[in-house]
């Protein structure tokens, strides 16, 4: 055999153990469905659609139907500092924990990679049974922008994909579904990401994350529910080593721009981060936003060359943010994307399907609704104005003229564009006896463009 | 069996075959998302169960052909991060090595190479899937291995 052939040889071979390897990641079912409109059902035509976001935010959507709903396993983090503990006090040893599902948490995120590349996590911090039920830690990371539990739960019961019964509501008048998930995870406090749980051969296994330590130490008290179990874990989590190989630069910039300000508080340089913390102050814009990702996207200038953000960040407006970049040797120059801002309106719409009302020049047409004994839903449609990105913050008005908010505890939202037409849906719930007569929409978003600059130091 | 089911049976695979043609996770998720849409609303036209895997790699590699050519047209500015190879491991070290060289290469070589040997597509197969001629088939192919074969030798240089 050739030197030719052995490589193309080896290339068939290595490459289709490589693809056989494969497992899923990603609930593909639960994006067609959203993307539909549908709750399940038979395939059946319908006119194509669009993303409701596009970029981290479609993908971040795809794990909303694992959210919510009944939280059958909860994970709360009670953060208090000035704590000397033993490192991975509580150990288990033995385990069998590196399975694919965690190694491909760990590559996906290249601050979790560095850790464990490290040896920082990858072994078990602590773990309790109960009741047949395990869960354990499976490392923290403690850095400048998060502050990130790896855990495992055995013993919970499989996950079962609920069907839709014929006659049962659609899914969008329904509350969002989760709790058909044995383990669900929320958390205490302020979330910056969420990793929801996987069902694995090795169990069920996630992360969660909460914002960074203040002090360089600390305790993290870890509760888990699933099912009528109820399993607090305390683990140490520490700064000390990521610290030391990482360095924090001040910058202190704001650009304030037709309401809104931004401030880059700082960039934190990581042998695996450039990591940029900045806060955006304004009015908030309360539905989901359709970015384009090939003109509107976050990104590092460095001499020319665009280095993308990546990662999720969920932190809401006027919180801090963090943003993610490869390891860039400086001067960067920050450019961030336009802000969605959210401006006070008052259009109400009769229940009339075709009820048209104009939105800062936007005709927005009420196309139909639909009353369920517990929830209300309405679609609305408008021309994809540039600038103008639909409406939001809803209420309905009774006969009697007296608002009823529907924002209780739970809604379902959409708003994407397509072929130069704007489409959104909302359903919420409302109570049996209230009859609405019309809905009124209290918020518009509009995109403000900047300029977004900020020049950051080296590092 | 209804399409999901058949989706998840196939879904790794699919998976990784959209990572190997657009070299990044973001943009692979992306594309097959797209696909398993466009399956589902096509799936009434398979006559065949058996056929559903070749039928969704068909898709998939289409849609995977147009975010190539939207990425060619889109991203005139070089953009490090999307261009990062992502380490995905392999069933073994040999096999994760064979995957991190071609994730290496660039968006014009590494279709080809993937649809020549992961998917034993024929050359003029690979020029009909990827809408180019079968002489740029040959030539990328070369060029490709021609690469592969210098990341070996350069790896096996930098063990000794």
């Amino acid at each position: 055999m050739t030197g030719r052939d052995d490589l193309e040889h080896r290339l068939s071979r290595g490459l289709k153990r490589w693809a056989q390897a494969g497992e899923p990641t990603m609930d593909l079912e639960a994006y067609v469905r959203e993307r539909l409109g549908q709750g399940s059902g038979s395939p059946e035509p319908l006119e194509p659609e669009a993303a409701c976001g596009a970029g981290r935010g479609r993908r971040w959507r795809r794990w909303l139907p694992w959210l919510g709903g009944a939280a059958v396993a909860a994970v709360a983090l009670v953060v208090a500092g000035g704590v000397t503990f033993p490192r991975w006090a509580g150990a288990a040893t033995g385990l069998p924990l590196l399975g694919p599902v965690v190694t491909r948490m760990i590559l996906d995120d290249a601050g979790l990679k560095w850790a464990y590349d490290m040896g920082l996590i990858g072994s078990p911090v602590a773990e309790a049974t109960q009741n047949g039920i395990t869960v354990r830690v499976l490392g923290v990371l403690a850095d400048a922008r998060r502050t990130t539990v790896l855990y495992q739960v055995q013993g919970a019961p499989p996950s079962e994909q609920k069907t839709r019964q014929p006659g049962e509501a659609s899914s969008w008048l329904s509350p969002p579904q989760g709790g058909d998930m044995p383990v669900d995870v929320t958390i205490s406090g302020a979330v910056n990401a969420l990793f929801p749980p996987e069902e694995t051969p090795l169990g069920y296994i996630g992360t969660v994350s909460t914002t960074p330590l203040e002090a360089e130490k600390a305790e993290l008290e870890v509760t888990f529910r699933v099912g009528g179990e109820t399993i607090t874990l305390t683990v140490p989590a520490s700064r000390e080593e990521t610290d030391r190989f990482s360095r924090e630069v001040p910058v202190n910039q704001t650009v304030e721009h037709d309401g809104v300000r931004i401030t880059v508080e700082s960039v934190i340089y990581t042998p695996a981060e450039t990591i940029v913390r900045y806060r955006e102050e304004g009015p908030d814009f309360h539905a989901p936003v359709q970015w384009n990702r090939d003109t509107q996207y976050d990104y590092l200038d460095v001499s020319g060359r665009r280095y993308r953000s990546s990662g999720v960040d969920v932190a809401s407006f006027n919180d801090v943010h963090h943003l993610v970049f490869p390891p860039v040797r400086g001067p960067a120059r920050l450019v961030l994307k336009p802000v969605a801002k959210g401006i006070a309106i008052d259009a109400v719409w009769p229940l009339e399907p075709g009820a048209v009302v104009d939105v800062m020049g936007v005709p927005v047409t009420l196309m139909e609704y639909e009353r369920t004994p517990g929830a209300i839903g309405f679609r609305w449609q408008s021309p994809d104005k540039e600038g103008f990105l639909g409406i939001a913050e809803f209420e309905v008005l009774d006969s009697a003229g007296n608002a009823h908010p529907l924002n209780r505890s739970w809604s379902t939202v959409s708003n994407w564009t397509q072929d130069g037409v704007r489409r959104q849906h909302y359903g919420a719930e409302l109570p049996e006896g209230v009859e609405p007569v019309a809905v009124r929409a209290r918020q518009a978003g509009v995109f403000v463009e900047g300029p977004w600059v900020f020049d950051l130091p080296r590092p | 069996m209804d399409f999901f089911q058949l989706l998840r049976a196939h879904q790794g695979y699919l998976e990784r075959i959209a990572l190997a043609m657009l070299g990044n996770r973001p943009d692979a998720e992306d594309a097959l998302q797209e696909a398993a849409l466009a399956g589902y609303r096509r799936f009434a036209q398979l006559r065949d169960e058996h056929a559903f895997g070749a039928w969704m790699r068909r898709i998939l590699i289409r849609q995977c052909r147009q975010m190539l050519e939207h990425r060619r047209r889109s991203f005139p500015v070089e953009d490090l991060a999307a261009r990062l190879p992502d380490t995905v491991p392999g069933p073994d070290p040999e096999a994760t090595a064979l995957w991190e060289r071609v994730a290496r290469l660039g968006d014009h070589l590494r279709p080809v190479v993937v649809l020549r040997y992961m998917l034993d597509m024929s050359q003029q197969e690979v020029a009909e899937a990827l809408g180019i001629p079968v002489g740029t088939v040959k030539s990328r192919l070369g060029k490709a291995l021609a690469l592969l074969r210098e990341m070996e030798d350069a790896e096996r240089r930098a063990v000794r």
